[in-house]
């Protein structure tokens, strides 16, 4: 089923629940989201809001034991097979690939560097492996990549490490590359020599990126569409520049409120906290507690994600008009 | 306006100088390894009712001098004087109090958050039972909890709410300092700024004085009215006010801003890149010659590897340690 070419990846009604007993809770409400070819989609949101299953969902790696998921994933036209361990392996690791928040944990601590590499691509030659694999830490501006590849991973430093994950999932050539907050554990100014980095490896190979960030900043430079997730639902997504210069969602526009940005002046920061897992039931705008605007029309049922102006959509019921 | 004899910057006439560092040393490591120089000669003062933010990267030795600073870890050389005098820290408990970055680890996940915050009540004052209760009270409602929350347990508490809970904690025991120690790292950011605005309030009601330690330039500029850039365990560039931020101008302060300032120009020029291999090396100071950032700098000159640079004045309310600023 070919549609829609000029979307590299696309998700119609992707949704994750969590099977307590008999019952399903859900954590990701059915949504849909694409990443344009060669594009940078970027989601943003608190946690506990459903960012990370959506990756996880995406690459198929929940246990069917314990979590149900919906809907289907096209992966350059082509639908993903999410609920198939088997029939995942032609695109889980090749086709797409996914570096992780916490780089320490991600690795073996028994193996070295160089097994870790030597792990992920089986069928070439083990010379050839090596070289290749030395070839693309030089790529990720690692110095002595062969010294490297016999080190430990708890002798590296996060920001090298992160580099490490970036040259093991981009060694196999993904089309689409899923980054899980891959700056949330790093200083900011490794923080931001990773994200030039992918800005870079975007350009160079028209990478496609799907960027988690619960930092607002780090997405408004790299993404070029944005998603805007809240208890588990996207409750505003658009291009970028639309998205920055005119959000529309309260919870969009106290999420930029809410950094400091080299003033006195006091912020004005949200009330309250988002709902846990499993503690929004559905009734009303998930929002409308914490929301200023809110009024009597909020807490009926829930808004419907609707379309303002161009690529601009808002799930608020006092917004749509306004757009 | 004065000038002080001994390196330790201005002070203004009429503010009380509460806490003096004297050049810290603190050094990790046993006599099989390379010794870590987690704190290298960091003199400076704070005044009362000022906020010092202390910045700098992992590793550069920021926790050190807190922990230091309040008796958790002990210097090897230096003084750490409260009031002009060598701490005593048997006296001295109530009036440094610090809040952790992890909330979790920091709190006893057995008690109930009444008894967490009533225990520096119960050590450093002579209130009965109904009056300690009527403070946890008040404590809570200043950290803007609820009065019921103090039968509650740790547990039940998100990270935001917690940090609240240590704040109270520490205010408890009615600290003259407050060290805070990364009080907002690992929380969301709409908690980050409840948690600001929280302390921001604090601070103008109490006249708070405060350490805040913190990676985040941007946050420390909000609450700060002086700061201290680390790096490698020593002190690279102080500013007495932080308005003046724009005059920041060591070579690594410069980048720990563009790295914040992610939205700005420069993006698509590819700067200078810091050698990545030996990262792990600059954490904590090197011994003897060189500057401590000489090797990831981009400006860095022979001299740089050969002489440290002093921190020393540059203009009014202003001390760099670096070669080419002198």
């Amino acid at each position: 089923m070919k549609e829609n070419t000029a979307d590299l990846l696309s998700t119609q009604g992707l949704a994750v629940s969590m099977r307590d007993g008999k019952e399903l809770i859900p954590v990701v409400h059915p949504c849909d989201i694409s990443v344009k070819r060669g594009g940078c989609t970027g989601i943003i949101g608190e946690s506990g809001c459903g960012k990370s299953m959506i990756c996880r969902a995406l690459l198929g790696l929940h246990a069917p034991e314990q979590w149900q998921i919906g809907g289907q994933v096209y992966l350059d036209g082509e639908q993903v097979p999410i609920e198939s361990d088997d029939a995942m392996d032609g695109f889980r690791g090749r086709r797409m690939t996914m570096i992780l928040q916490e780089p320490l944990s991600a690795f073996d601590s028994r193996m070295t560097i160089g097994a870790h590499f030597l792990e992920g691509c089986r069928r070439k030659q083990k010379a050839l492996r090596r070289q290749g694999a030395e070839e693309w830490l030089k790529r990720m501006d690692l110095q002595d990549p062969g010294g490297l590849m016999k080190r430990y991973p708890f002798e590296l430093s996060g920001g090298m490490l992160q580099r490490v994950m970036i040259a093991l999932s981009l060694m196999t050539e993904p089309e689409l590359l899923i980054a899980d907050e891959p700056t949330t554990a790093l200083d900011s100014t490794v923080q931001r020599d990773i994200l030039l980095l992918l800005a870079e490896l975007k350009k160079e190979w028209n990478l496609s990126l799907l960027l988690v960030s619960h930092d607002l900043r780090v997405i408004s430079r790299m993404a070029d569409r944005i998603y805007v997730m809240y208890a588990g639902q996207i409750v505003e997504w658009g291009s970028m520049e639309e998205l920055m210069e005119n959000p529309l969602h309260p919870y969009t526009k106290g999420l930029i409120r809410s950094r400091p940005s080299y003033s006195k002046e006091r912020l004005t920061a949200m009330t309250g906290r988002p709902p846990r897992v499993g503690e929004w039931m559905g009734a009303g705008c998930p929002f409308a507690p914490r929301c200023p605007e809110a009024a009597g029309e909020c807490s009926g049922e829930l808004p419907e994600l609707k379309q303002t102006k161009g690529e601009h959509f808002v799930r608020c019921c006092r917004q749509w008009d306004r757009g | 306006m004065m000038f002080r004899q001994g390196g330790q910057g201005m002070t203004e006439a009429g503010e009380k100088t509460l806490l003096e560092v004297r050049n810290l040393h603190k050094t990790y490591g046993s006599w099989k390894r390379k010794p870590v120089y987690a704190l290298d000669g960091v003199s400076f003062s704070l005044q009362e009712g000022c906020c010092l933010g202390v910045v700098g990267e992992s590793g550069c030795g920021k926790s050190t001098l807190c922990r230091v600073i309040a008796g958790i870890e002990r210097q090897d050389r230096g003084e750490v004087l409260y009031e002009g005098s060598s701490m005593d820290y048997k006296k001295r408990r109530n009036s440094l109090q610090m809040v952790f970055q992890n909330s979790m680890d920091a709190v006893n996940i057995h008690l109930r958050v009444g008894d967490i915050i009533a225990e520096p009540l119960e050590n450093f004052t002579s209130l009965n039972r109904t009056q300690r209760e009527q403070e946890v009270g008040r404590l809570l409602e200043l950290v803007g909890l609820s009065v019921e929350d103090r039968i509650k347990y740790p547990r039940q508490f998100s990270g935001g709410q917690l940090q609240r809970i240590c704040i109270a904690r520490a205010l408890a025991a009615d600290p003259r300092i407050l060290l805070l120690d990364e009080p907002l790292s690992s929380l969301d950011v709409s908690v980050q700024a409840q948690l600001l605005n929280l302390l921001w309030d604090l601070k103008k009601e109490f006249k708070l004085t405060c350490l805040l330690v913190s990676h985040d330039l941007e946050a420390v500029y909000y609450l700060a009215d002086k700061l201290l850039v680390m790096y490698g365990g020593a002190v690279v560039e102080e500013l007495v006010d932080i308005r003046d931020f724009a005059r920041l101008r060591h070579p690594y302060t410069r980048r720990l801003i563009e790295a914040g300032a992610l939205e700005e120009e420069g993006w698509e020029v590819v700067p200078e890149r810091a050698g990545i291999l030996g990262r792990k090396e600059s954490s904590g100071g090197l011994l003897g010659k060189g500057c401590v950032y000489a090797k990831h700098c981009p400006r860095a000159k022979e001299s740089c590897f050969e002489r440290r640079p002093v921190l020393s004045q540059w203009e009014a309310g202003h001390k760099i340690a670096c070669h080419l600023s002198t």
